[in-house]
């Protein structure tokens, strides 16, 4: 009796999960398109991007505008890491990512001779541009003009109590042998155009005892060190665009000299989809211009802090901004 | 009279250790930084809810050691109660706020803490020991799950994600059922034909077992990191690979993995299965005029087969969880939940990701384990040749 | 019938088997025995090709076995082994059921097979439905005879199957098979260690060693004169008293036989019966002490039995 019970829950168990999934295909849904019927001959949009909050919020904007417009869509927001969702877009098995402008260096490296370059948010992103459409047919379309690059982040106290603005102040700060310690990933410590860069721009040099050095690069879990002072910490790697610095009172030291390479987030496009869809460019220009740094940190708060829907978060603001009705 | 069972005094140290020392539950302000802990004393003022928990808990001390008391079968109806315990104590925290500033609920959440797992821990280990345990458990489980699964607990950080990606949730775990189970059904006919190769031929066997052994012991990642090469070149040059969806990441190389993975415990139990069919019944097949495929289907599988049925039993538990590394490379499932809530350093999404993979491996263990048991019955154990008697 | 000439096996340099003829007529059942080692189980297992050959030929009813797919000659021949080897997942109708199933035989025919088989072998009915392991040793090896016999295979080939159970069981098994044997007379091929067993159950006594047969008769040549030491050691010297357990006082032929004309002994004890062993008259009579028992033959009468009678009774089965 207590085995036929057991194997009742259990189906049942496997009822609800397949009875309440089954209201959804295997793949997420295509949403419906508001306006025009979509042509029958083409296919829709396999719209991919990060697994992170940001990846969120612009997969689901791309989504919403495209569908508004009549562009049905696959939903695979937040697919993979990036590399995987760099394979994936040149496979064909996604159209259309959301990638950073700074990442042209890792993909066509033969071609990136000149490292200075990245630092020029124009230049870097017009070599991308142009190498991805000459090689593998991929279009990047404007970007935003946020720079989700990375820098380093204080608390706002801390910054006011020692006078501290831009990164000259912070190199004198260390120098004169004031407590310190920096938590960031091992890329950004070993990086020419990362830590080292810094010290090199600044000219200060961090002892071992003054790094905490993570493996990954997710800021998340060093702001929220910084934030706590744990370890001592009083400085983290940050991105641009991260939410925590609207919601964590912490703010970003300037780099005048521009060492990391910038990082512009923008939609990149598989040629052939392009084609399709030729309007895809111009429905996501005025987006991508109008989405600027406070901005982006903001729409970040709200999904990685607030907790709130990427697309509920995604949804308002097109519709605040005009782009939406 | 009965002695107090081991289980029911772990259990009970485990929910007082619970309540009493550790917070219940965590107020966060927002979704990221580190809250205010919420313990019982805090809970307690002016909550008639907690009163109740605090007195089955008193009562459930009361049932551990009750032939100390008098044997009271009144007694036996606390493990019962104990079922709401740790659904009320959801209930209960949801409605926590911390006296002081006030906060945006909109954003606020509370999270559960180590005290109220150690409760619900030690409730469950307490109700293992009484009569009808696994009812009592599994009942625990249900009401805990429908309290914030009907809207009770709104503010509850578990139930604020869940509602949040409530659609795709359940699109994901589809995703990480049919991942999980097909590639253990794919690889079962393999893994029973390999294991009948090994039984058959001595010299092939430390190969194959050498093989499948590779598969088990070289980390999944670094598999689907190789898997990914020869299936983006096939998807971009064989065009019947892509038409069929088959692509170098995604669904395709986790089910190949995932399969891969899956052959070792079936290919090994398959073939100690077979082994341990005694030889007199094997002899007598062959002398009866069987052919080996008769021998096969007759006599070696269904004597095999308990022992196959624990290997899928592994195969199927172990994929359960595996199955979360799917997550990373766009194959979905529960891992992109877990790994999205780890990129965001949001415990809660983690935590919404992993209690199904871990719901689910205990379900298809105690299923998987009844269907074991009932086959072992019906073969039962071959005749002890040295009885006596008539 | 069963011939072998010139059977010859060998596992890479070792000689089971160094040239073995034999012929056993049909019903007849031939016993090999001899000391471990000696090949008989091998020669056993040639017959049914479970053993394969290298030198010789092997016909049953006149035809070559190797011109048969193994699996098809083997379900004309019923195989018997110690260790009983039945199918524990199936019940006790199932097991004597496989034969037949696998010669497509129609279910209603096979139904009744197996109810005759089992009351045949002296188990009852209730039985058909349990599983091997709620049998004992003894009941076990019954449907494992049975299972043997279930589709009327001319050929039975039967290696030590007796030997794992304790003798009274074996005692009993050892009557049950004898009965079975006088009502079907199959051709056996029976293999056995146990001097005792061969001398019971034997039409033809066969001793082997390395690889050779060494003797072949009916078991009471052995009770004469043996040239051979190895045979005469092997068989024991106590052979001639085996020997009388095969027979019963009514083989003596008893009407010919003078009446009893003494008072019937006291000595509390019932009167021998016709169908007791040999044996048990000579123990009679050395109990009694005296050279002479009275029977009861079939008739009623008391006949008088002399030791001298059995004497000359072995003598004359010895020159047979």
């Amino acid at each position: 009796m207590k085995k036929h019970l057991i194997l009742l829950v259990f189906l049942l168990i496997l009822t609800l999960v397949f009875g309440t999934g089954c209201s959804q295909p295997a793949e997420s849904p295509a949403e419906a398109p508001a306006e025009q019927p979509s042509e029958v001959e083409k296919e829709p949009v396999v719209v991919a991007t990060m697994l992170d909050s940001e990846g969120s919020i612009f997969g689901k904007m791309i989504i919403q505008v495209l569908n508004a417009n009549g562009i049905e869509t696959v939903d695979k927001v937040n697919f993979g890491t990036p590399d995987i969702l760099r394979k994936a877009l040149e496979n064909g098995e996604v159209d259309l990512v959301l990638d950073y402008t700074g990442s042209g260096q890792y993909y066509h490296p033969e071609d990136a001779t000149d490292t200075s370059i990245w630092n020029d948010p124009q230049k870097g992103y017009e070599l991308t541009a142009k190498l991805d459409k000459e090689k593998m047919n991929l279009l990047w379309l404007t970007p935003a003009s946020a720079n989700n690059t990375e820098m380093i982040a204080i608390k706002r106290e801390f910054a006011e109590a020692n006078n501290i603005v831009t990164m000259t102040d912070l190199a004198a700060y260390i120098n004169d042998g004031n407590p310190f310690k920096l938590i960031c990933s091992a890329g950004f410590a070993e990086n020419s155009m990362g830590l080292l860069g810094y010290e090199e721009a600044y000219g200060f040099k961090l002892k071992d005892d003054q790094l905490i050095i993570l493996s990954s690069g997710n800021t998340a879990e060093m702001l929220k060190a910084l934030s706590e002072g744990t370890n001592d910490v009083n400085a983290s790697l940050v991105y641009g665009t991260d939410g925590a610095l609207d919601k964590m009172n912490l703010v970003v030291v300037e780099d005048p000299a521009q060492v990391p390479p910038v990082y512009l987030p923008a939609p990149v496009l598989r040629g052939e989809v392009a084609e399709s869809y030729p309007e895809i460019e111009g429905l996501l220009k005025p987006i991508f211009e109008s989405l600027n740094l406070e901005a982006l940190q903001k729409l970040n708060a709200q999904v990685a802090y607030d907790g709130k829907d990427a697309a509920a978060v995604a949804d308002a603001y097109l519709k605040e901004n005009g782009f939406l009705k | 009279m009965r002695k107090t069972s081991l289980k029911a005094r772990v259990g009970l140290t485990l929910a007082v250790l619970g309540l009493v020392l550790f917070p219940l539950g965590t107020f966060r302000p927002n979704r990221v930084v580190r809250g205010i802990p919420l313990n019982a004393a805090t809970l307690l003022e002016g909550k008639s809810l907690l009163a109740a928990v605090v007195v089955l808990v008193i009562a459930a001390g009361l049932f551990v050691f009750r032939d100390r008391i008098r044997n009271s079968m009144v007694l036996y109806v606390v493990p019962w109660l104990l079922v709401f315990v740790p659904g009320l104590l959801m209930l209960l925290l949801s409605q926590a706020s911390p006296a002081g500033e006030s906060f945006d609920m909109e954003v606020a959440r509370i999270s559960l803490s180590s005290g109220f797992w150690l409760l619900f821990a030690g409730i469950l280990i307490l109700q293992s020991g009484a009569p009808r345990g696994g009812i009592l458990m599994t009942l625990t489980v249900l009401f805990a799950i429908a309290v914030p699964g009907v809207g009770l607990t709104p503010h509850l950080a578990l139930y604020k994600e869940f509602i949040n990606i409530e659609v795709t949730f359940y699109a994901e775990l589809r995703r990480h059922l049919t991942l999980s189970l097909t590639s253990a059904a794919v690889a079962l006919l393999p893994g029973i034909l390999l294991g009948y190769v090994c039984h058959r031929h001595q010299r092939l066997r430390e190969w194959i077992l050498g093989a499948v052994n590779l598969f088990q012991v070289a980390p999944t990642l670094s598999l689907l990191g190789l898997i990914m090469i020869p299936l983006t070149y096939l998807s971009r040059n064989v065009p019947l690979v892509a038409d069929l969806g088959i692509r170098g990441v995604g669904f395709a190389p986790a089910f190949i993995v995932l399969t891969l993975y899956c052959l070792l415990p079936i290919t090994a139990n398959a073939f100690s299965g077979f082994d341990q069919v005694e030889a007199a019944v094997v002899d007598s097949a062959v002398a009866i005029g069987m052919t080996k495929r008769q021998i096969f289907r007759q006599v070696l599988l269904p004597l095999a087969l308990p022992v196959i049925f624990s290997g899928i039993r592994t195969a199927v538990t172990q994929n359960v969880g595996n199955t979360i590394l799917a997550g990373l490379i766009g194959g979905g499932g529960m891992g992109a939940l877990i790994f999205l809530g780890l990129s965001q350093s949001a415990t809660d999404l983690v935590i919404l990701g992993t209690i199904p993979v871990v719901l689910m491996a205990l379900i298809f263990d105690v299923v998987f384990k009844l269907f074991e048991d009932r086959m072992t019955q019906r073969v039962g154990v071959a005749h002890d040749s040295l009885d006596t008697g008539i | 019938m069963i011939r072998l000439t010139q059977v010859y096996k060998a596992y890479g340099a070792q000689e089971a088997l160094k040239g073995v003829d034999l012929e056993v007529p049909e019903g007849q059942c031939a016993v090999l025995i001899g000391p471990s080692g000696c090949g008989k189980s091998t020669l056993l297992k040639t017959i049914n090709r479970m053993v394969g050959i290298n030198a010789g030929r092997i016909e049953v009813n006149g035809k070559n076995i190797a011109d048969y797919a193994p699996e098809l000659l083997r379900r004309q021949i019923g195989y018997c082994i110690q260790g009983v080897g039945l199918f524990p997942h199936f019940n006790v109708h199932d097991n004597i059921a496989v034969v037949p199933r696998l010669l497509k035989w129609p279910e209603s025919h096979i139904e009744e097979r197996v109810k005759a088989l089992m009351e045949m072998s002296g188990l009852p009915d209730a039985y058909r439905l349990k599983k091997p392991r709620e049998l004992s040793g003894g009941e076990a090896q019954r449907v494992g005879v049975c299972r043997a016999l279930a589709a009327d295979p001319p050929v039975l080939l039967m290696d030590e199957p007796f030997g794992a159970v304790d003798p009274l069981t074996r005692e009993r098994l050892q009557l049950a098979f004898m009965e079975i044997q006088r009502a079907l007379r199959k051709t056996v091929v029976f293999v056995t260690h146990d001097v005792e067993e061969a001398i019971l159950l034997a039409d033809r006594v066969v001793l082997m060693n390395q690889g050779l047969i060494l003797d072949a008769g009916a078991p009471g040549k052995f009770a004469g004169d043996i040239e051979d030491p190895f045979v005469k050691s092997f068989l024991g010297s106590e052979y001639p008293l085996k020997l009388l357990k095969r027979f019963s006082a009514r083989d003596l032929g008893l009407e010919k036989l003078p009446e009893w004309l003494e008072a019937i002994p006291e000595s509390g004890n019932i009167v021998l019966q016709s169908d007791v062993s040999l044996k048990e008259v000579l123990s009679e009579m050395m109990r009694l002490g005296l050279h002479a028992v009275p029977i009861e033959s079939e008739s009623g009468r008391f006949v008088r039995v002399e030791y001298d009678d059995l004497a000359n009774y072995l003598s004359e089965v010895s020159k047979l």
